[in-house]
């Protein structure tokens, strides 16, 4: 066993699919034009898979902020908060964000993964039991694994398995973890909010939301606001970089304890901070998407217009219209297929291999922007039935 | 608390209605590749093992879980837990 060997599998997977001629993991974004728009491959591309949900990241304001940001703090802060210390910048974004969310506190990371690592690795340890949704993100698996509790999935987006699952636990319920996301990133479904917080009001137990792709989608702060369980929930955590354009992550919180998790945070101590720029295009981005609800309703009516669309043509969607729209395959050959066809014509969308992707389906994942024009959804969906003809003529051939 | 005997016999019983590969399932049977079935099908075989026992599996033993033998007997283990 050599210290490669392990990646013996990886490779051969990996020749195979450069010799179809696809290169969905190594796309290059040669010249970015606008929220929605860049050059790919030489040729100008509608971006459908950025989670750029608000299209802030051009936003003037937002530029602007992050302009002089650069041009009066520098362009990094070379080093953690706890080593090097923490800028006015850092204390204004946790202030921002905590108000925002209507809580007591909240800390800020440099990346979203960071914010799920940072605080499940520091909140748990060996003595404790998390309770995590099935199709939970990555950095919410690695998170757990890290403070090395025990880890029980339950059933995506099923409460009466969560409730067997506690009622399992026993005692141990009362203290028990429960994570579960606002929107599920691969399919774009969300939890049963009111089904899940019932289940915490029975059996007790601790829960935390990771709100990453409806902050600022479902109403202005995700998912628990728009269920009218906003107090049902103990941690909110999210990311900086879809909704807001930037980098970076947060978690708040009412409990006091939120400050002890900040010191005892691996993920945290150890990373240099957010830089200056990133936090004032973050905090200008949190203040557009408060003032302009209309971002919002360009989203959804985008994101309908397109999931009516790939129904109409026939592909098996996620279960609800929502930004994150999947086309689920069951053929390798044919969503690579799919995926270069897309990109042939000018539209960029996700290509998700299992086991990221749920049930072991491939996925030509799109991510709609309010952004977006009308004419472009028409392209995207123009696209799809296209390369939809060319891949079932060249099997039939 | 149920034998080692009797579990060994209830997890066959379930993981065998989802071998697609060829044979019956026994002690030794190596999860996932005797089964023929890949790791997310694996995941989802054990929700069902998991009710059929009414316990969770935590996935910090998986790790160390190869063979219907090894899941045996952490279902024993849990199983000795639970009451």
């Amino acid at each position: 066993m050599s210290l490669f060997s392990k990646f013996e599998a990886l490779a051969t997977r990996r020749k195979e699919l450069d010799e179809t001629g696809a290169q969905p993991f190594n796309v290059v974004v040669e010249r970015i034009l606008s929220p929605t728009e860049a050059i790919v491959g030489g040729r100008p591309t509608i971006l459908a898979g950025t989670n750029n949900y608000l299209g802030l990241t051009f936003d003037p304001e937002c530029v602007a902020a992050a302009t002089e940001a650069v041009r009066l703090e520098g362009t990094g802060t070379t080093g953690s908060r706890m080593a090097n210390g923490t800028f006015a910048s850092h204390v204004a974004l946790e202030r921002d964000i905590a108000e925002f969310f209507s809580r007591r506190a909240a800390i800020v990371f440099s990346a979203g993964y960071l914010a799920n690592l940072g605080i499940l690795s520091a909140l748990t340890d060996r003595d404790d039991v998390i309770v995590i949704d099935g199709d939970c993100h990555a950095s919410i698996y690695d998170g757990c694994q890290m403070g090395g509790a025990e880890v029980i999935r339950f059933r995506h987006n099923d409460a009466d398995d969560l409730a067997k699952r506690m009622r399992r636990l026993g005692d141990r319920a009362a203290d028990a973890l429960i994570v579960i996301e606002g929107i599920y990133s691969m399919l774009g479904d969300r939890a049963p909010m009111s089904e899940i917080a019932a289940v915490k009001r029975e059996y007790g137990g601790y829960l935390l939301i990771d709100e990453a792709h409806s902050l600022g989608v479902l109403g202005q702060r995700g998912l628990a606001e728009v269920s009218g369980e906003h107090d049902s929930v103990d941690f909110i955590t999210g990311t900086f970089s879809k909704s807001l354009g930037a980098t970076g992550g947060f978690c708040v919180s009412d409990l006091p304890e939120l400050e002890l998790i900040r010191v005892s945070s691996r993920p945290y101590v150890f990373t240099a901070s957010m830089c200056p720029s990133v936090i004032a295009s973050t905090r200008a981005a949190l203040a557009v998407l408060q003032r302009r609800p209309e971002l919002r309703d360009s989203l959804w009516r985008n994101a309908n217009r397109l999931y009516t669309r790939l129904t109409e043509l026939g592909y098996t969607l996620g279960p609800e219209p929502s930004p994150v729209i999947a086309a689920m395959l069951t053929n390798v050959d044919e969503a690579l297929a799919l995926w270069t066809g897309l990109l042939e014509r000018g539209v960029y969308v996700n290509l998700v291999f299992p086991p990221a992707t749920p049930n072991g389906s491939y996925l030509l994942r799109c991510s709609v922007s309010s952004a977006h024009t009308t004419a472009q959804i028409e392209q995207i969906g123009a696209a799809f039935a296209d390369a939809q003809k060319a891949v079932a003529t060249s099997s039939a051939a | 608390m149920q034998s080692y005997e009797e579990s060994l016999t209830k997890l066959c019983t379930v993981l065998q209605r989802h071998m697609t590969a060829d044979g019956t399932v026994d002690e030794d049977t190596m999860l996932a590749s005797d089964l023929g079935i890949d790791s997310a099908q694996l995941m989802e075989v054990l929700l069902e093992v998991e009710d059929e026992f009414d316990i969770s599996i935590p996935l910090n033993i998986l790790p160390n879980v190869y063979t219907v033998k090894d899941l045996t007997d952490e279902l024993q283990k849990l199983l000795g837990s639970a009451r």
